[in-house]
């Protein structure tokens, strides 16, 4: 399916809500519950309204638990919000079969984690590969384009490692080169330096910047440091404040 | 990457339990399969040996055991014919052709079978090339010439212009604890004694090998039998030989004139207080009924290895898939389908059921080779294992069983959370 059939599939009575095309990602009243063990909803993400243009990079910022994990999540099609909405490229995420957000995701988003999440049996090469399987099957040119992106990050010469062959630091890069197979619009990183050393992860969030900024994605990334933080234009601090209620800091703010 | 890639990489990256998956499906299939190749190639082969014969003529006793000696030569010989009712068969209307067996001496470890020229051109069916055909030498005229079977001359290593001494029953072989003498019948001689050995016979000729018992036969003039038992003659003073033709005829294999004649002469010698007439076809028939039996065991046992086998396979592969549950949450984070990941699940199971079913195929070849090559080492009757049109509906059924097995481990997969098992 193309993304012309997923901006189709969500047409209709919400076509007319669609947000302009500058902006990337909006989420109106997003929030999210999850049963807890006595059978009553625990908050895992308060509402919450958010609008990200094209191109930008935002941090979301917050203590663990605040729920940016989840916001990941909902921006990924990985689970679906409670309540609200959520368009990430024009398309209403949360209105999407299971599968249409399989394939949405596939070719729209890029996630890197903290714990890198590569698949042990292949090699550097193959997990990018992975990637580039499940949204445009059978293109001619993966092995070229993912040997490149690997050269991108850095790893032309760790092209048939496998990740136990290869550094934290260096898997976290196979993973952003995973993240990028598709040419995704948007990137998102949960923790992206959370396993790395001081300058590792230094050298991890330069290189999610440079890149997502060269492919012309837009970056989300969700941290807890705040000294990384200051390395974005834009933090949305997330989960602290009551229902209802959206803050918006920006860098001055925080520093000041 | 395609689903089979990933799969197979899968397999790979869990190479011990992959391997253990696929032994056990192999040999639970090459258990199975090796049995039924080996059964088969038994009927196919014990049919082929009694083809020349249309019916056999002994002393009464066991028919199974007269068909085991006189055409298998594997049992001991019964007691003998008279010479008188050999006398009556030849003058029978309704008997075609009544060729003597004369059994009971050995040379070598190899029963000696006295007949005459008739006997070599038994044909397997009316009109067809015969039986017996020689690779060297001729075939006897006269006493104390032998024609020996391709097995014999090969493994005693004898050519025409060779002499080998006789001996009454299968004496050599008490040595070898190979096969059962009769030397209690023979007055409890053991060894062979120096008056057989004083006739010793001269090898005129070896024959093509028939793949049957009959290359563990050496042939030779029934006359030779008669001068050599002349001392038991004496002592025993056998009944119906006095001052007549040579005698001492353990079996007749007669040709009847017509089918009608075959069960006039079964029925009335039958009832009759001298000899057994017995179809060689409805003996070994019994010995299928035997088969049968121990065939019906062994398919037991060979699908509850299979049941042992499905239980490995969705032991294996269930366990992976809660092992992997992170890998498979990743590659649904990758935008692969719930469907996807079932589909990689079954393929892994297709995939080890397949090697598995091709490697036990191969392995029941190999063990029902070994087999027959047993087999045809100690009554030389050749099994040919052959393919069978079965065993590729054997194969794909593993298969079918193995996607079955793979079933529950593909739902497991199918249903696992993407969100919880991505931070694992």
């Amino acid at each position: 399916m193309r993304d012309s059939e997923l901006l189709a599939e969500t047409e209709g009575e919400l076509g007319e809500a669609r947000p302009p095309l500058t902006t990337l990602v909006r989420l109106e009243r997003v929030e999210k519950e999850f049963p807890g063990p006595d059978g009553k909803a625990v908050q895992a993400l308060a509402p919450i309204d958010l609008e990200i243009a094209r191109r930008e990079q935002v941090a979301l910022a917050g203590p663990s638990g605040s729920g940016k994990s989840t916001l990941l999540n909902i921006l990924a099609g990985i689970i679906l919000p409670s309540r609200g909405r959520v368009w990430v490229n024009g398309v209403a995420v949360d209105s999407l079969s299971e599968s249409a957000r399989d394939r949405f995701r596939g070719r729209s988003i890029g996630y890197v984690y903290q714990n890198f999440n590569l698949l042990s049996g292949f090699t550097a090469l193959e997990n990018v590969l992975l990637a580039m399987g499940f949204s445009r099957a059978g293109q001619k040119g993966h092995f070229q384009r993912a040997g490149e992106l690997l050269e991108r990050v850095g790893l032309g010469h760790r092209l048939r490692h496998r990740p136990a062959q290869l550094s934290s630091g260096e898997q976290q890069r196979v993973a952003i080169a995973r993240a990028l197979a598709n040419q995704p619009p948007l990137l998102l990183a949960d923790e992206p330096t959370a396993s790395l050393d001081f300058w590792t992860g230094r050298m991890i969030l330069e290189l999610l910047l440079e890149v997502s900024y060269q492919a012309g994605a837009t970056l989300v990334v969700a941290s807890h440091d705040r000294d990384l933080l200051t390395r974005f234009g834009r933090v949305v601090e997330v989960g602290q404040l009551q229902q209802g209620s959206r803050k918006v800091l920006t860098n001055s703010v925080l520093s000041g | 990457m395609s689903v089979w890639n990933i799969a197979w990489r899968n397999l790979r990256s869990r190479p011990i339990q992959s391997w253990l998956t696929v032994t056990v499906v192999a040999i639970g299939l090459a258990l199975g399969l090796s049995m039924f190749l080996i059964s088969q190639g038994l009927r196919e082969g014990l049919a082929r040996v009694t083809q020349p014969y249309d019916l056999i003529i002994g002393a009464k006793g066991s028919p199974t055991q007269l068909v085991l000696s006189s055409l298998f030569l594997q049992d001991k010989p019964g007691h003998n014919l008279t010479f008188d009712f050999y006398a009556s068969l030849l003058g029978d209307k309704r008997v075609a052709q009544a060729i003597p067996l004369a059994m009971g001496d050995s040379a070598a470890g190899y029963w000696v079978v006295g007949t005459n020229q008739e006997y070599f051109n038994l044909t397997a069916r009316p009109g067809g090339p015969p039986v017996w055909r020689l690779a060297e030498g001729r075939f006897f005229e006269r006493p104390f010439e032998a024609v020996l079977g391709a097995q014999v001359a090969r493994k005693l290593g004898l050519k025409p212009g060779d002499r080998l001494p006789s001996s009454h029953g299968l004496v050599a072989d008490l040595e070898e604890g190979k096969n059962q003498p009769n030397e209690e019948e023979s007055g409890g001689q053991t060894g062979i004694d120096d008056h057989h050995r004083s006739f010793p016979y001269a090898v005129v000729g070896i024959l093509q090998p028939t793949f049957g018992p009959g290359d563990q036969g050496i042939y030779v003039d029934r006359r030779s039998y008669w001068e050599i038992h002349a001392h038991d003659r004496e002592v025993n003073d056998l009944p119906g030989l006095e001052g007549k033709e040579p005698g001492g005829i353990t079996a007749v294999l007669v040709k009847p004139t017509s089918y009608t004649a075959a069960y006039q002469l079964y029925q009335e010698i039958n009832a009759g207080p001298v000899a057994q007439v017995v179809f060689p076809a409805q003996v070994v028939t019994k010995l299928f009924d035997f088969l049968g039996q121990a065939e019906t065991l062994l398919e037991g046992i060979s699908l509850v290895v299979l049941f042992l086998a499905t239980l490995s396979i969705i032991i294996s592969l269930y366990s992976a898939a809660l092992e992997r549950r992170r890998d498979l949450a990743v590659l649904r984070a990758l935008g692969a389908s719930r469907a996807t990941l079932m589909k990689i699940v079954l393929v892994e199971a297709a995939l080890v059921a397949s090697l598995g079913s091709l490697l036990g195929v191969a392995l029941a070849h190999i063990l029902a080779q070994i087999l027959s090559w047993l087999i045809y080492d100690g009554s030389a009757l050749h099994i040919t294992t052959r393919f069978l049109p079965e065993e590729l509906g054997v194969t794909l059924g593993i298969v079918v069983l193995g996607l079955v097995a793979g079933l529950l481990p593909a739902i497991r997969a199918y249903r696992s959370e993407v969100a919880k098992n991505l931070v694992l």
